[in-house]
Parts: structure tokens; sequence; C-alpha cells
């Protein structure tokens, strides 16, 4: 019996807590899930490629001489 | 001091030391005046990076994204604006004051004693809303507008002002490969004029190229009032005092805009504070 309610009394401590976090920061992770979206597209449309490509071969314009 | 107070206060640097080790580990390219070229190239890396350094072993989200831009496929890079968007919802600019190699750089210089450092900047304001202006123009606008008769756009971030490309690319590689010394003309000249220009403000100034010029801090800036990373102020105990914005390196008011653009997430105002009034949230 008085196992029970104290789980009762976390739950509803934890459901608070994560309930207010989920409020404090919503913004933020609706920008997170665009970002997981947006990359995962991006992967999609294989632009991790070229980056690749250009990443491996040495950048003369970065380095100043292209 | 014992060991444990010491590391604690050095907590940042050693992040920064350790994070830049970790995405510069090709040591090998160093002697050999090559660059890491593997599948992990693939990948962006939080901080300003450059890909042509010896040791990197991922790729700078800024010249990934000129890369993606100005290549003939693509016009838009949902690929490298996501990896922006999920580390500066995540982190904010945390990232530039924790993580990034040329924030380190500068760092370091500013620890540089015996000379008088400036304060305040003339136009510090103004000069402020550079870094959005460098954005626009260099990063996105002339590597999409600006193409070749093959369609292809030149990063021009790069090409023209990133002094980290300089510093841990170029010199690098054009001090230990014979090819490439006798490649350079008028354009390393004026990088390597950029690089002394940070450099030597970098010892005067705290971050000058954090706070004025540099696209990455610019686009993390705008995360740092959501990202699930930030600051909070308890209105019940700050009393105004305004010690955390004597603190304050990058020249924020802490107590008023604890999440300011410009932020970096250093850390001194919470430790500044007498009434522990600023909270990581």
């Amino acid at each position: 019996m008085r196992r029970a309610g104290w789980r009762q009394l976390t739950n509803i401590w934890r459901r608070q807590t994560v309930s207010k976090w989920l409020k404090c920061q919503r913004i933020g992770l609706i920008l997170l899930l665009a970002g997981c979206i947006s990359l995962a597209y991006g992967v999609h449309r294989d632009e991790h490629e070229t980056v690749g490509k250009k990443s491996n071969m040495i950048c003369l314009e970065c380095i100043g001489i292209g | 001091m014992n060991v444990m107070q010491k590391l604690k206060r050095n907590l940042r640097l050693i992040v920064q030391i350790g994070f830049t080790a970790l995405t510069n580990g090709y040591v090998l390219g160093f002697a050999k005046g090559k660059i890491y070229q593997g599948e992990s190239k693939k990948i962006c890396v939080p901080g300003l990076n450059c890909y042509s350094c010896p040791g990197a072993i991922g790729s700078c989200p800024i010249g990934s994204l000129q890369a993606v831009i100005g290549s003939k496929n693509y016009k838009f890079s949902f690929y490298v604006i996501g990896f922006l968007m999920i580390v500066g919802a995540t982190l904010g600019r945390f990232v530039c004051g924790w993580l990034c190699p040329f924030g380190l750089v500068q760092d370091l210089l500013y620890k540089i004693p015996f000379v008088k450092k400036i304060k305040k900047v003339p136009f510090d304001r103004q000069l402020r809303y550079l870094k959005y202006v460098i954005f626009i123009v260099f990063v996105v606008g002339m590597p999409l507008l600006l193409t070749g008769y093959a369609g292809y756009g030149n990063p021009w971030f790069c090409k023209l002002i990133c002094p980290s490309g300089t510093l841990f690319g170029g010199i690098p590689l054009v001090s230990t490969n014979p090819g490439l010394q006798k490649t350079i003309g008028f354009l390393f000249g004026w990088k390597v004029m950029i690089l002394v220009l940070v450099v030597v403000s970098s010892i005067l100034i705290y971050r000058p190229f954090c706070k004025y010029l540099c696209p990455l801090g610019a686009v993390y800036g705008l995360f740092n009032k959501f990202s699930l990373y930030r600051y909070e102020i308890d209105r019940e105990k700050c009393n105004q005092c305004g010690l955390c914005a004597k603190k304050c390196d990058m020249g924020i008011k802490v107590y008023e805009q604890p999440n300011s653009a410009e932020c970096i997430r250093c850390g001194k105002c919470i430790g500044s504070c007498p009434k522990s009034a600023i909270k990581r949230i």
C-alpha cells in the first residue's frame, strides 16, 4: 500500500517535471526536430557526398591559393 | 588549490584543447603535408574547423554550406542547414565558447600579458552586425549568384576572408608541400594579412573575429534564445549589481539579456554572481 502511494507520487512528480521541461523548451525542441528532418532530407538528396567530395581534396580557395 | 579545483577552474580550456585535438586528430597529415581523406569528412563538425587543415577529420559547416550552395546540382543545402539547426537548437553559441578551434586560438592570444587590453571598441554595436552581413553576402549570396561557365560558385568567404583556413590549412600545407609553395600569389598574401590583423587584434581585444566577423557565430547566435542549453536569471535573487556584466568579456549586460546572441556561454558570469542568480537550464 505504502509502496503504491510512493510510486504514484513519483509518477506525478516526474510527469510535472517533464511537462514543465517540455513547455520551457518547446521552441528549441521544434527547431531540433526541424533540423533533424532537414538533415535527413539533405542526406536523401546526397548532399553529404558533395561535402565529402569537396573536403577530400585540398580546397585551394580555403588556403588562399585558388 | 587541489587538482580537482584546478581542473574545474580550467575546465573550458581543457574541453577546448581536447575537442580541437579530437577533430584534428590526423597527426600524420601535418608531417606529410597532405589532408585526411576519409568517410568522416562527409560529416560536419560544430566549430569553424577548415577541412583543408591537414589534421581535420570532419568538415567545416561554413565551407560545406558554400560547397553545396555553389555546386551545380543544389542551390540550397538541407544537409548543412539541418546540421546547423540541430547544433544551434541544442547548444547555441556554447560551440563558440567551448568547441571552436579558432575560438581557442583567440582565447590563448588574449591571455598574452603585458599588453593593455581594449575593453571598449569604437562603433562596437554597429560592428557586431557585420558578421550577419558577411553570412548573407559571402557565405550565401556570392556562392549562389556568382557562378562560372560550368555552373559552380566559389566559396567566397573561405577565399577572401576566413583566417581559420589560412592558419589551420594554408600555412601548414604550404610550409610542408613544395608543390603548393610554387603556386602562392597575391591571394595568399591577402589572406595572411587578414590573419595577422586578426591575431594582433586578438591580443588587444577579446575574440574580435567572433564578435565582428564569424558567420558561424552569427548563425548559432540566432538560436541562443531558444536553445536547450541556455541561461536564466532568478529575478528574486538578482539585485542588478552589474558584476556579471563587468566580468563578461563579450560585453553583455547578462542581468538584462542572459541569452543575448553575443553570449558564448563561457560561464564567467555564473561564477561572478554573489547571489547565484544566473542558472543554466
